[in-house]
């Protein structure tokens, strides 16, 4: 595909009809864009995305309408804004349009859903012919993949590192030429297809009457089909699998590395329950010191007092001759009745009432002895309550005091831990993380087991039908004939089919070579490029004996990025040959174009000197927008090559003209 | 027998590789103009596939 001229209407801040033809000679194949800071160099670049892909991408995405024409409009008016690419692709010109209608109301001027996009192509007669409306998208996708879109219209300040993201896998094929043998399989199909041609010729047997071979056939074509539906959910568990497995020796290799970190990890956790626990232990501790505290406070502290008055009235002379617990008034009530507990009368002055009356001399108030021995018996008790009291409040604390001092000793440990394994992973995270992967492998592989099984019943339903169908069918000569067909189908669709995975491998591996050739060219370092097989594109650093992935800058991002759509252009240009006997035809031969926005972005002088060298000789057709200041180191080097050349005339904020410059 | 019939076509290969190379340009022709849909392409293929078998070189 190369790029003869781009025409926009009323475009952002193109007013009216302004038209840009690039250069598309062999030799003098670059084409020069010069303009200052905002004065539309990155809105071209859009211009092309827009008219291919229907993407813009401005702050105001949906207002592209020159913002003057909107402010001349009058209510009810409508106007168009409108890009066409004009380009060949396949030795055939294609014209592509893509417009949107504006209308001015009241609420202002506003996009309408009137938006459309036509393709069509000069037949070898001159004539123009529409592409069908339903394979319009298709046939863009065809000419340029809007996957691989953000390459081959490089925003270099902008394009960051999609390349390690983007599935570009079957945009990459799809350019390289494999579409051809990609269709070709899918028409050719297979018996359970009954809408492809070998599935068309199977329905095609005559099987008159036969109607065990009608079943027969039905039951194939029921398996197949089921094989198909079983495939691909075998290919989804496969790719589960893989991409399990991956994460497994992720999860293994972070594990391994950090062995110790995990080990501290659990010690850490190991200590965080003892903590926890030993607090806890604390907090009852503490409560049931506190309940035996308060049991027996008053007579503890009132022991030392009890202590004295016992060393005090230890020298007391004292009296004891008295009834314990007896006292005067009990005396005076038994003389009052006239009789004695035991029984003896007491009269005045009789042997019974006078001895009751010495015994008054005994008691208090006249004596006090009694009451000092029953004081003394009680403080008897009270130390011995006292000190087992003591005894119990003071193991109580020996606990608290020791659970203080383990808490304190484990608290400081887990402080010197998390030190150590501070900034490193979460280990216990991983290891969750990778019980829960070997469970889902061990799943999918059930799973993956349980698709075999089935597939191999299948197999075996198909063959055993398969003979039933041939015992039973007649070789007429009707059928003859489409078994021929068939036959001939069936090789042919596994040439393709072998061609396909062929292809697939080469390719891969000479981009990867073109890309790391440019890359070298362009960086000077121990870096290489390495594609995947999704085409993803990631460097590696030598390291040691070894290589392995680093962190990349922006401008190596971008180097990255530029050497990888330069292989590709690079490789598209080549023929892939599809050789069938002695005949052999070009899956793919397309020159296609670079389109850069600011390639020389924050590069120093070699750098812009070795893009200028190399951008020519890769591709087959260069468009670049150039800042004027870059473009005076750029055209000492590349100058020769410039084809056409145009200047950005930014008139003001809303209106720039491009103007063809000549030298 | 069906089987043993077809296990006794003998493939012709200057027929074969006309048909592959008749095939992918038929395919290559139709990505460019996008003339024919999916049902069309699959008649041309069985047409080129007869057309080649029913020759005589």
């Amino acid at each position: 595909m190369l790029l003869k001229s781009v025409t926009m209407k009323n475009f952002r801040q193109y007013k009216g009809i302004q038209k840009v033809e690039f250069s598309t000679d062999k030799v003098q194949n670059v084409t020069v864009i010069l303009g200052n800071n905002t004065s539309g160099k990155t809105t071209l670049l859009q211009a092309f995305n827009w008219c291919l892909y229907g993407i813009a991408n401005f702050d105001t995405k949906d207002f592209l309408l020159n913002l003057d024409v909107s402010r001349e409009m009058n209510k009810g008016a409508t106007e168009y804004v409108e890009v066409e690419i004009n380009l060949v692709h396949n030795e055939t010109e294609y014209f592509i349009t893509r417009n949107q209608e504006y209308t001015c109301d009241n609420r202002g001027t506003r996009p309408t859903p009137v938006k459309n996009v036509r393709v069509s192509y000069k037949q070898p007669d001159g004539q123009i012919e529409p592409i069908k409306q339903i394979y319009v998208e298709k046939t863009i996708n065809e000419i340029l993949p809007k996957d691989l879109s953000t390459y081959f219209f490089f925003d270099t300040e902008r394009i960051g590192n999609i390349s390690s993201k983007a599935d570009v896998t079957d945009a990459v094929k799809g350019l390289l030429g494999l579409s051809v043998l990609d269709n070709a399989m899918k028409h050719l199909g297979s018996k359970n297809l009954k809408s492809s041609v070998i599935g068309k010729l199977t329905s095609s047997m005559d099987l008159t009457g036969n109607d065990r071979a009608t079943s027969a056939l039905a039951q194939i074509q029921s398996q197949q089909s089921r094989r198909e539906a079983i495939s691909k959910q075998l290919e989804t568990v496969k790719s589960e699998i893989a991409h399990y497995e991956k994460r497994k020796e992720q999860l293994d290799e972070i594990l391994r590395d950090n062995q110790s970190t995990s080990k501290l990890q659990t010690d850490k956790e190991k200590l965080e329950k003892n903590v926890i626990h030993e607090k806890k232990l604390l907090e009852d501790t503490f409560s049931k010191f506190n309940d035996d505290f308060n049991t027996n406070t008053v007579n503890f502290f009132a022991q030392p007092l009890m202590n004295r008055a016992l060393n005090l009235l230890k020298e007391a002379k004292v009296d004891d001759k008295g009834i314990k617990d007896m006292n005067a008034q009990s005396i005076m009530d038994i003389i009052k009745r006239g009789k004695c507990v035991c029984g003896t009368k007491i009269e005045n002055e009789n042997d019974a009432f006078n001895h009751l009356m010495k015994e008054l001399e005994f008691l208090p108030p006249q004596s006090i002895g009694t009451i000092i021995r029953n004081f003394k018996e009680k403080i008897l008790t009270y130390n011995t309550t006292n000190d087992s009291f003591f005894k119990n409040i003071k193991s109580r604390y020996e606990d608290i005091f020791r659970y203080k001092e383990r808490i304190q000793e484990w608290e400081d440990e887990i402080t010197d831990i998390s030190e150590q394994i501070k900034g490193k992973e979460n280990m216990k995270k991983y290891e969750d993380d990778l019980n829960d992967v070997k469970k889902l492998l061990k799943d999918l592989n059930g799973k993956k087991e349980r698709f075999i099984h089935d597939d191999g019943a299948c197999v075996a339903e198909i063959e055993r039908s398969q003979k039933v169908y041939d015992s039973l069918i007649s070789v007429s000569d009707k059928n003859k004939q489409v078994m021929t067909y068939i036959k001939y189908a069936e090789e042919i669709y596994k040439w393709i089919e072998t061609s396909y995975k062929e292809q697939e491998f080469v390719i891969r591996e000479k981009l990867e070579g073109k890309v790391n050739n440019i890359f070298s060219k362009m960086y000077h370092g121990r870096r290489k490029v390495v594609i995947d097989d999704k085409y993803r594109v990631s460097l590696l650093t030598a390291y040691a004996d070894d290589e392995v992935k680093t962190d990349e800058s922006k401008g190596l991002e971008t180097v990255k990025n530029f050497a990888f759509i330069a292989g590709l252009v690079d490789l598209a240009r080549e023929k892939i040959i599809s050789k069938a006997g002695n005949e052999s035809m070009a899956l793919s031969s397309e020159p296609y174009p670079l389109v850069m926005d600011a390639p020389f972005s924050n590069a120093d002088d070699k750098h812009v000197s070795n893009i200028s060298s190399i951008l020519p000789e890769i591709a087959e057709q260069v468009i670049m927008f150039v800042m004027e200041k870059d473009w005076n180191y750029a055209e000492k080097v590349m100058g020769k090559k410039v084809g056409k050349k145009y200047r950005l005339n930014k008139e003001t904020e809303t209106l720039t003209f491009l103007k063809e410059s000549v030298g | 027998m069906a089987s043993e019939y077809s296990s006794s076509i003998v493939i012709d290969e200057k027929k074969l590789n006309l048909m592959k190379l008749n095939i992918l340009k038929a395919e290559q022709n139709n990505l460019k103009t996008r003339e024919k849909s999916n049902e069309e392409m699959v008649e041309a293929i069985r047409k080129i596939i007869a057309d080649e078998v029913k020759k005589n070189y």
